[in-house]
Parts: structure tokens; C-alpha cells; sequence
């Protein structure tokens, strides 16, 4: 779940961000701090595969949006984690 | 403080990673209150960056030069060693054959250690049997195949004057005994000779292998990079602590000596003695040795040792000397102990930890 590619896509797919604003709302809905290095790695692999890009902006702040192909990936992985989560508690609710 | 120090782990990164992305990079770091964890996570992220990026070969042959220059600055480490050499004429190989094993005899060798007092500071350490066979393997006695029935005598060592003597009296060795045995007289072509530039034979093969191990070491960390980094760092660790634990241990100086006489009743306690091999009809020869952790206490304890058993010495040929290095205790294996102790900790806790992090399916891991 602690993934920054998924965790940066999740943060995405409300609006478009900058890295700061990205970092901000991933510690409030997951309560976790991503480190500069660690988010901007991620911002990296995902712009190299075209789930996000770059929105023109004025500002050094550079917001991203998340593309359609990476709001594809992001219901992809959320439909596999949520089969996952909903088979453990049904195994847990059994033992 | 902190920030400068941001900026310079920043430049880590790939250029073409910070034209790209490096004024937004700035810009955020601007924003976030800074942390002294970001700094090992900018890090982090800059060596995963150029690794990712197309550098591993970089990186391999980084560290294959890194292998090399090390290998080349531990080479000059070790002494220096010179080699004399003698060429000689024997036109009866059976006699040369035997003076060869009479010459390379253990009592013969250890006359020509305490003569020119060679391997003076292994003579502390080792027995002198240990001795005798590190000498034997720096001689050589070979045939000289261009002018037959030739032969050379050769012997490393590193001090070139006493090379150049050792040989001076195999020479004569072969000289006398070879009168002796064929009734003809030997034939010496060159004498020893005074060796001038010292012999670095193990260049070549110590660089093969620095070159060799740093290769090897950038392709694993191009595998698993920041395993690698992980796990270094706990053996680094294990290494510091063993080897700092292992200096608690105080430091054991031996005091040595080589007297003549009859030690057939036994020597005091705390002191060793060792007969060494000589010729028949000749006195017997010690080497006495006392241990102790302070090296002037060790010297005394030896010179108190001898004058108690004075009336059975008849000759001292070395007084109790003062040690100048410690004999032990051996501090390398503690520290190598150390090394993969902390490798293998190093190893449990990643595990460890692998299993308490349940990670997602990656798709861009795929």
C-alpha cells in the first residue's frame, strides 16, 4: 500500500497538483511522508510511461495530471488491491 | 545548515534528470521544512537515477577502476624485494643435486638467518622452522638451459646486500662441497650479483584481480543496488565493533633470544624454549622467547631467565631483545568475524523487514 508510483496516482486522480501539494495530501490520507527523492522518482517513472504529464504553468511549481492511460493503471491496481483486501477479510472473517 | 547540503546531494542526479526536472525539484524543496532524513532520501533517489538511467555501465566500470587502483596501491605496500643471482658451471649434475639438498637443509638455512640476521622481525612472530621454509621458497636453484651444464643460484629478499651475501656463500657452498664430492673444481660464471631495481612481480596479477572484484562488485550492485548499499553499511558496522572490542585486548610482546648450551633441564616457566637444528658435534642453539603485555617487562623477564639458568648457557649469540611490535593477539579474524556478522544480521533484518511490509503488486515492476 506504500507504493509512491500508486500513492501519486491516487493523489492525481481528484486534480492536478505540484509535488508539494502531492506530498501534503498523501501524508492526510495515508499518513505517510514521502521523501523528496522517493516522490520525484516516482513523478519520474511515471511521466517515462505516460500515466501523468506535466500541465503548462507559469509557476516553478509544476503541476501534473494524471493522463488516461494512468487513470486506466490506477482502476487496474485498485480493482486487484481491492479483490485482495476483500479476500483476506473474508478468510479472516472464516478462521 | 541543512539546506546547502540539499542542494549539493541534489547535483548527484543525472544532468539531463536536472535539466529536466531540476527547478521544480528546487522549488519543492523551498516548500518542505527540511529534514535530515531527506538527505539520505535525496540521495537514495539520485543513485537509484543514475542507475535507472542507462549509467549502470558507469557504474560497473567505476568500480572496476576503483578495483584497480586499489589493487595498484596495495602493491606498493608490500616491501620491496630484490633478487641476487649466481650463475655456476658443474659438469656433474648428481653432485649439484646433492649439495642443492644439503644447501637447502633446514640447519644450513638457519646458519645463514642468524648470520645475517634475516626475517628479523618474522623471527619474533614464527617459529623458526616457519622461517626456514619461507627462505626456502625464496631460493631457487634452476638449470641455465642457454649454456649447459649451467645452473643458477637465485634468492629474493629485501634487502639487496644481504641477498647479494646469501648467495655470495651458497656460491661457496657449492664450490667447497662440489670439490669434495666430484674431486674437480666448479666453475663459477657470474658471481652473486648486487640486484639494483627491486622486483614487483605481483603487479600484473594483483591489478587482474583488483580489476576483477570491482567488476564483479558493479554488476551486483547494479542487480540490487540499494541491497548492496544496505548490506555494506551492516558490515561496515559489524567490522567497526569486532575490531574495536578486539583492541580491549591488550597487546602480547615476545622478547626473544638465541643462546648455547645445554637446556636439557627444563626452563623457567613463562619462558619457551626451542631447540634449533644444527650440525652434529656442535653445541645445541635456543631460541628463548618470553611473552608479556608491557614489551620492556617481556625483555626483562627473558634477561632474568637467562641469568638463572647462566651456568648452563655456555654462549649468548642474541641478548634478550626489546620487541617492537606486538606478536598478538591476532586482530584481522575478530574484525573478519565482524564483517559477516554483520552481513548476516545485515541480511535478517531485510528479511525481517520484507515481511512486515506487505507491498502491492507493482504494474511497473511488471
Amino acid at each position: 500500500m506504500s507504493d509512491p508510483s500508486l500513492l501519486v496516482m491516487a493523489s492525481l486522480a481528484d486534480g492536478d497538483k505540484h509535488g508539494y501539494a502531492m506530498m501534503e495530501d498523501i501524508q492526510r490520507f495515508t499518513g505517510l511522508r514521502l521523501g523528496p527523492g522517493t516522490l520525484y522518482g516516482a513523478i519520474t517513472r511515471l511521466e517515462q510511461r505516460g500515466w501523468i504529464r506535466p500541465v503548462a504553468s507559469t509557476d516553478r511549481r509544476q503541476p501534473y495530471h494524471l493522463t488516461a492511460a494512468g487513470r486506466q493503471s490506477l482502476e487496474a491496481q485498485l480493482a486487484s488491491l481491492n479483490q485482495i483486501v476483500k479476500a483476506g477479510l473474508r478468510r479472516l472473517n472464516h478462521a | 545548515m541543512l539546506e546547502p547540503l540539499l542542494q549539493i546531494v541534489v547535483r548527484l542526479y543525472p544532468a539531463a534528470w536536472r535539466e529536466r526536472y531540476g527547478e521544480e525539484f528546487s522549488a519543492l524543496l523551498e516548500d518542505v521544512p527540511p529534514r535530515w532524513r531527506d538527505l539520505f532520501d535525496i540521495g537514495k533517489g539520485a543513485i537509484a537515477m543514475q542507475v535507472s538511467q542507462n549509467r549502470a555501465w558507469k557504474l560497473t566500470a567505476l568500480m572496476g577502476l576503483a578495483g584497480l587502483l586499489i589493487a595498484f596501491a596495495v602493491s606498493f605496500i608490500e616491501a620491496p624485494r630484490y633478487s641476487s643471482i649466481a650463475t655456476m658451471r658443474a659438469p656433474n649434475p648428481e653432485a649439484v643435486s646433492y649439495i642443492s639438498q644439503q644447501a637447502l637443509k633446514r640447519t644450513s638455512l638457519a646458519d645463514l638467518i642468524l648470520r645475517y640476521d634475516l626475517y628479523h622481525r618474522d623471527r619474533y612472530r614464527w617459529p623458526m622452522d616457519e622461517i626456514t621454509d619461507e627462505m626456502r621458497r625464496a631460493i631457487r636453484i634452476e638449470s641455465d638451459h642457454q649454456h649447459p651444464p649451467a645452473f643458477t643460484v637465485q634468492f629474493q629478499y629485501s634487502d639487496r646486500l644481504k641477498a647479494q651475501a646469501v648467495v655470495g656463500d651458497l656460491a661457496a657452498l657449492y664450490a667447497r662441497e662440489y670439490q669434495r664430492f666430484d674431486g674437480s673444481s666448479l666453475e663459477v660464471l657470474d658471481a652473486a650479483s648486487l640486484p639494483g631495481t627491486p622486483l614487483r612481480t605481483f603487479h600484473f596479477a594483483w591489478l587482474l584481480w583488483g580489476l576483477g572484484i570491482g567488476l564483479v562488485a558493479g554488476v551486483v550492485m547494479q542487480r540490487s543496488f540499494l541491497w548492496s548499499l544496505e548490506m555494506a553499511g551492516f558490515g561496515l558496522i559489524g567490522f567497526a565493533i569486532a575490531t574495536g572490542v578486539s583492541y580491549i585486548v591488550p597487546d602480547r610482546y615476545v622478547s626473544t633470544a638465541i643462546v648455547a648450551g645445554n637446556l636439557s633441564v627444563p626452563a623457567p616457566a613463562a619462558i619457551q624454549a626451542q631447540e634449533i637444528p644444527m650440525p652434529p658435534n656442535t653445541p645445541k642453539v635456543y631460541v628463548l622467547s618470553a611473552a608479556d603485555n608491557d614489551r620492556l617487562r617481556a625483555q626483562y623477564a627473558l634477561r632474568d631467565a637467562i641469568t638463572s639458568v647462566r651456568p648452563r648457557i655456555t654462549d649468548v649469540i642474541q641478548s634478550a631483545s626489546l620487541p617492537e611490535l606486538p606478536a598478538g593477539p591476532n586482530r584481522l579474524f575478530p574484525a573478519l568475524g565482524g564483517l559477516l556478522a554483520g552481513f548476516a544480521i545485515g541480511r535478517w533484518c531485510i528479511k525481517a523487514r520484507g515481511r512486515q511490509t506487505s507491498r502491492t503488486p507493482l504494474p511497473d515492476r511488471a
